[in-house]
């Protein structure tokens, strides 16, 4: 019970002098262990070859994944809040950790529901949790740049597949005869790893104390374009036109973007047949690294010209940057690479200023559990966007059919866009009579939320 | 316990807190140089995949 005290709120309070520098790796760390899911796909031949199966029944492992992301961040979201960063982190490692170690018996024992089971489901918790637990506290020490604070927090997990892939790549090679043979030891070795990494990072991260801000940095009383000076509970969020609206700017902006990466590899090759399967994986790198630093630069771009005008050029120029790629987008290799880098650095971008844009519009009381409802959308776009690009790829013809076989998917993408950039030009201010009062929120930041905030019974 | 022994006890409980806080930034610094240099590995591996593209 004791030893267990140390995981509570109360406990992670920083002293007075604690720098927030201090913070981020702490997220960093978190978000580029559970990033390894990115990099999955260096484990499907392996598998299908253990399991002696097709692709499919091993793509389940990886969408189950994705699905219990979507869902545990959006029904953990309160838990998290009241719980604080640091318990949630260790629930978030061991999950993640043991969905590895028990995917690891699932493939010694050839037990693939096992790997369904570890590796999806329970280390799937893990990324929910894990995705969430530093954001809002990360916020709560960068109030003055939160969108430097959020991007540097979700940049590791795009970076987490730059490293797990060559990584597990080396292991598959250095444990066994084969990659086949040499699944289960990979995951053991990846999953002690991470459990280091993420238990390191929940000893190191805190909150900061009640009434600490950052030298220099005096909070606005008043509302300011979309800066609210009022707080919102994740349960009343949900119930205001500008939470669907964010659902839908996020919705769009992952279809876009996923629809490319998921069919990276193929894509270019068709568009230039001269290219090897080496350079092609050469191009899923290079978007991996704009994915990767689009999540940094363009989240933290926000903090300067605002989240809404931010979203405008993701959505507005991204449409355009799609349209590009329709015409000119089999001119040169170069031109290709330009237009699907950026719109790629866009996708990075829109997931790491959305919880920027969300404490912006609800205040920071309860962001990560608003941000945790509204990465359902992630969820959503996660199926949409391979579904939309590979079904009409099909239909006009497949590979064979020639770049024109992209033309009309990348053209539902302009169009994809085109909504979520109408969805965000309609975002305004949150009615002040969603916000909690204003005693109540001072109070659930100081007892560090040990309560959940009572539903708010609106009198319009 | 006396004024002696609680004064005792709170010193000793400075000084734990102190120690603990030491080897969180301890850990942190230490935190700082992991995640960067497992980010530079990532970034360097894969600028050499990467460069395939381009060079051939």
């Amino acid at each position: 019970m004791g030893t267990l005290s140390f995981l509570d709120r109360e406990r992670t309070v920083a002293p007075p002098g604690y720098s927030r520098w201090l913070i981020p790796p702490a997220a960093l760390a978190v978000h580029l262990s559970i990033g390894q899911v990115y990099a999955f796909s260096v484990f499907k031949q392996p598998l299908q070859d253990h399991f002696g199966t097709q692709g499919t029944p091993i793509a389940v492992i990886f969408s189950i994944a994705i699905v219990m992301l979507g869902l545990s961040a959006a029904f953990g979201g309160t838990w998290v809040e009241r719980n604080g960063p640091r318990r949630t982190m260790v629930a978030a490692a061991l999950c993640f950790s043991g969905g590895l170690f028990i995917g690891a018996a699932g493939v010694a024992a050839d037990q693939l529901w096992l790997v369904y089971l570890g590796y999806g489901v329970i280390g799937g918790i893990g990324l929910g949790l894990g995705y969430i637990s530093p954001v809002s506290t990360l916020i709560k020490w960068f109030p003055d740049r939160p969108g430097l604070a959020t991007g540097l927090a979700i940049m590791g997990f795009g970076g987490g597949a730059l490293i797990a892939s060559p990584l597990s790549d080396r292991l598959l090679n250095t444990y066994g005869v084969d990659p086949a043979s040499a699944i289960a030891p990979a995951f053991l070795t990846l999953g002690a790893l991470y459990l280091v990494l993420m238990l390191l990072g929940a000893f190191v991260v805190k909150v900061p104390a009640k009434d600490w801000r950052p030298d220099g940095w005096t909070p606005s009383e008043h509302s300011s374009g979309l800066r609210s000076a009022g707080d919102v509970t994740a349960r009343n969020a949900i119930r205001t036109p500008q939470f669907w609206l964010l659902w839908v700017v996020l919705f769009t902006n992952v279809t876009a973007g996923i629809g490319i990466l998921e069919t990276a590899s193929p894509m270019v090759r068709t568009f230039f047949p001269d290219i090897s399967v080496a350079a092609a994986a050469g191009y899923v790198g290079v978007l991996s690294l704009c994915n990767m630093a689009g999540r940094f630069v363009w989240s933290s771009t926000s903090d300067v010209i605002g989240r809404k005008r931010i979203y405008m050029l993701y959505l507005g120029v991204g449409a355009v940057l799609y349209l590009g790629a329709v015409l000119l987008g089999t001119t040169s290799v170069v031109v290709f690479v330009l237009l699907t880098g950026i719109i790629l650095s866009f996708y990075g971008g829109g997931f790491a200023t959305i919880p920027a844009y969300l404490k912006d519009l609800f205040g920071g009381l309860q962001v990560g559990a608003i941000h945790g409802r509204l990465l359902t959308a992630w969820s959503a776009a996660g199926g949409a966007g391979p579904l939309i690009v590979n079904s009409l790829v099909d239909a006009a013809g497949g590979e064979s059919g020639g770049a024109g076989a992209y033309r009309l998917p990348l053209s539902v993408m302009v169009g994809v866009l085109v909504v979520g950039f109408i969805a965000n030009a309609l975002v305004r201010p949150v009615d002040p009579t969603f916000h909690e009062p204003s005693d109540r929120a001072r109070s659930d930041d100081s007892a560090a939320a040990t309560t959940v905030p009572r539903e708010r019974v609106r009198s319009r | 316990m006396s004024s002696r022994g609680a004064s005792q006890g709170s010193s000793r409980t400075t000084t734990a807190t102190a120690g603990g806080q030491g080897s969180a930034k301890a850990a942190a610094v230490l935190l700082w140089v992991l995640v960067s240099g497992g980010l530079l590995y990532g970034v360097v591996q894969t600028v050499v995949k990467a460069s395939q593209l381009l060079g051939g």
